[in-house]
């Protein structure tokens, strides 16, 4: 059981960085300028009596220890408040948005990992120029999100094509070149050094064919390019800002833009616990799985 | 060596450029507002046209991009001091490095974002946000490299030999561990400009950055969206902008990294 006591143990320490993050989140939105009640209820609440009875529903009268334990259990039961300008509830609003965010993430990440197979297939097995693969994909990636969608949104003008509101196809465009640019890198380093063990070798001198030692140093990579893809993706989810503002799209990112703008405060605590949830569960995903594919990881913590 | 040549000679053009903005353009970038003249393509007034407030897009551009720089620089020499500073104590010092390692861990996984967030809400919006947030996320950068440097150089022979010879801590930071770091945050600060560069331009385009009428790189962006269908003039000059900088930085930045290498080899 080695392997349940490190898993047990890594929950352990993730459920405790996230229960120091929300009251991370709930100091932080005190320190917001304005009292609470200013902030939820506006003008309403000049009366000093109807004020009481506020505080006392939002139980801003009781200790600030009990008042963060009532607030983690709000969390734990989905009661998440409600937006301020829509009236609908953040979880219903977040949970949405996370929909939207995941389809565009999974597929992103679909696309990134499939072009940096080809490219180096291309590059490895047929001997591509790798010089002008580098420099072109130090570029792709160096450029800012946003450099890439004001390139795609004066091609679709340019082009007489309008942008579809909510349309997935655009940010993920941008996404996948950006990803793609950016793990080209891991995945090319982590390749190279796959190459260097003395299996490759082996393989070379047994006289396999160069694809299938490509096929055998990509499977030797795999952890390494598996930790970098899913960090990307969760941060996806977490919220492509530039790239969903940019077009529209519906998710995370997007819904924060919106209650940035309107400085809808549950929206945006709502907002930053549930980002924290995701990447906290992609990073302990990334631990688990990771020391189930490569097991000297999982013998290395005993 | 013509690499080198161009480098020196389009950054000394680039400074002189910004250096010179305000005489080489008759129009005012915050508050010249001119509804009557708004959205209007180019022409020999306005080289680069005019933006939905009627104001000109070039004046903009030049001050945007200034601040922009200005912006990138100051944090990554923020965050290469403060890095360097706590790098190296860490290095020296066990409890030091107890408190601080899993505070920059922590913080080098946080997206910058929510770091830009929680400034902009605590302490209110502005240039300092961006300042901030970008030297926060560099932080954790600068610190790990600078600390390995240090463990390496202080274990040096010559570093004992020194300290036998009764020089103090100070004089083996400073003259010694100092020196080795500072050649490795020069080249790290470079390669951070581009990363520095973007977020500030992400930043500022979600309205967590520079905020208007400041014209920004960012905002300029986010305007040009709003109003590519009518306007494609608005959206075009900064990104191009944004394209030429990255460019020339990664040029300089691999001609830097050349040249130090053959100094270190004489």
């Amino acid at each position: 059981m080695p392997f349940l006591r490190a898993a047990g143990k890594k929950i352990l320490i993730y459920t405790l960085l996230f229960l120091i993050i929300v009251a991370f989140l709930h100091v932080s939105a005190r320190l917001i300028p304005g009292d609470p009640i200013t902030v939820i209820y506006g003008e309403i609440a000049e009366d000093a009596a109807a004020r009481y009875a506020l505080e006392r529903r939002l139980g801003l009268d009781k200790p600030v220890y009990m008042q963060l334990l009532m607030y983690i259990g709000n969390i734990l039961s989905g009661n998440w408040g409600k937006s301020i300008y829509t009236g609908e509830s953040v979880i219903s609003l977040i949970s949405r948005g996370f929909i939207s965010s995941l389809k565009l993430a999974l597929l992103s990440t679909v696309l990134v990992l499939a072009i940096c197979s080809l490219l180096l297939y291309a590059e490895f097995v047929h001997s591509l120029s790798s010089r002008a693969l580098q420099v072109a994909t130090s570029l792709l990636s160096s450029m800012p999100t946003a450099m890439w969608g004001a390139v795609l949104i004066l091609l679709l003008t340019w082009f007489k094509q309008p942008v579809i509101v909510g349309s997935i196809l655009p940010p993920l465009i941008v996404l996948t070149i950006v990803g793609a640019g950016l793990l080209y890198k891991v995945f090319r380093s982590a390749l190279e050094y796959s190459y260097q063990q003395p299996f490759v070798e082996t393989y070379v001198m047994m006289g396999y064919s160069r694809r299938y030692i490509f096929l055998r140093a990509l499977g030797y990579s795999v952890p390494t390019i598996l930790s970098a893809v899913m960090y990307r993706a969760g941060l996806i989810i977490a919220g492509a800002i530039v790239a969903e503002t940019m077009f529209m799209y519906p998710g995370m990112g997007f819904i924060f833009y919106t209650a940035l703008s309107s400085r809808d405060y549950p929206v945006l605590i709502g907002w930053g616990v549930a980002v924290s949830v995701t990447l906290i569960c992609i990073n302990l995903a990334v631990d688990l799985l990771h020391s189930v594919i490569d097991p000297r990881v999982a013998g290395s913590e005993q | 060596m013509n690499n080198r040549l161009a480098s020196v000679v389009v950054i000394s053009m680039l400074v002189l450029l910004l250096a010179l903005i305000d005489r080489l353009t008759p129009y005012r970038y915050d508050d010249e507002v001119n509804l009557d003249e708004r959205l209007l393509p180019p022409s020999p007034k306005h080289l680069l046209g005019t933006d939905s407030l009627g104001r000109d897009v070039l004046t903009r551009l030049l001050h945007g991009f200034r601040l922009s720089l200005a912006l990138s620089l100051l944090s990554i020499a923020l965050s290469a001091a403060v890095g360097s500073l706590i790098g190296i104590s860490s290095a020296l010092s066990k409890p030091i490095q107890i408190v601080v390692d899993p505070l920059f861990s922590f913080l080098y996984v946080v997206p910058s974002v929510i770091v830009a967030a929680v400034i902009a809400f605590t302490v209110g919006f502005g240039l300092h946000v961006v300042a901030i947030a970008i030297a926060l996320r560099l932080l954790p950068v600068f610190y790990r490299i600078v600390r390995t440097v240090a463990l390496t150089v202080a274990v040096q022979p010559y570093i004992e030999a020194a300290r036998a010879m009764g020089a103090s801590l100070l004089h083996i930071v400073l003259h010694y561990i100092g020196r080795e770091a500072m050649r490795t945050v020069a080249v790290l600060s470079i390669y951070s400009f581009p990363e520095a560069l973007s977020m500030e331009i992400s930043l500022s385009f979600i309205g967590l950055g520079v905020q208007p009428p400041t014209p920004s790189i960012g905002g300029m962006l986010a305007e040009g969206v709003r109003y590519v269908a009518v306007a494609p003039h608005i959206i075009l000059p900064p990104a191009v902008v944004v394209f030429a900088t990255i460019l020339v930085l990664d040029v300089v930045g691999e001609e830097i990294e050349k040249y130090r290498r053959e100094r270190t080899l004489i």
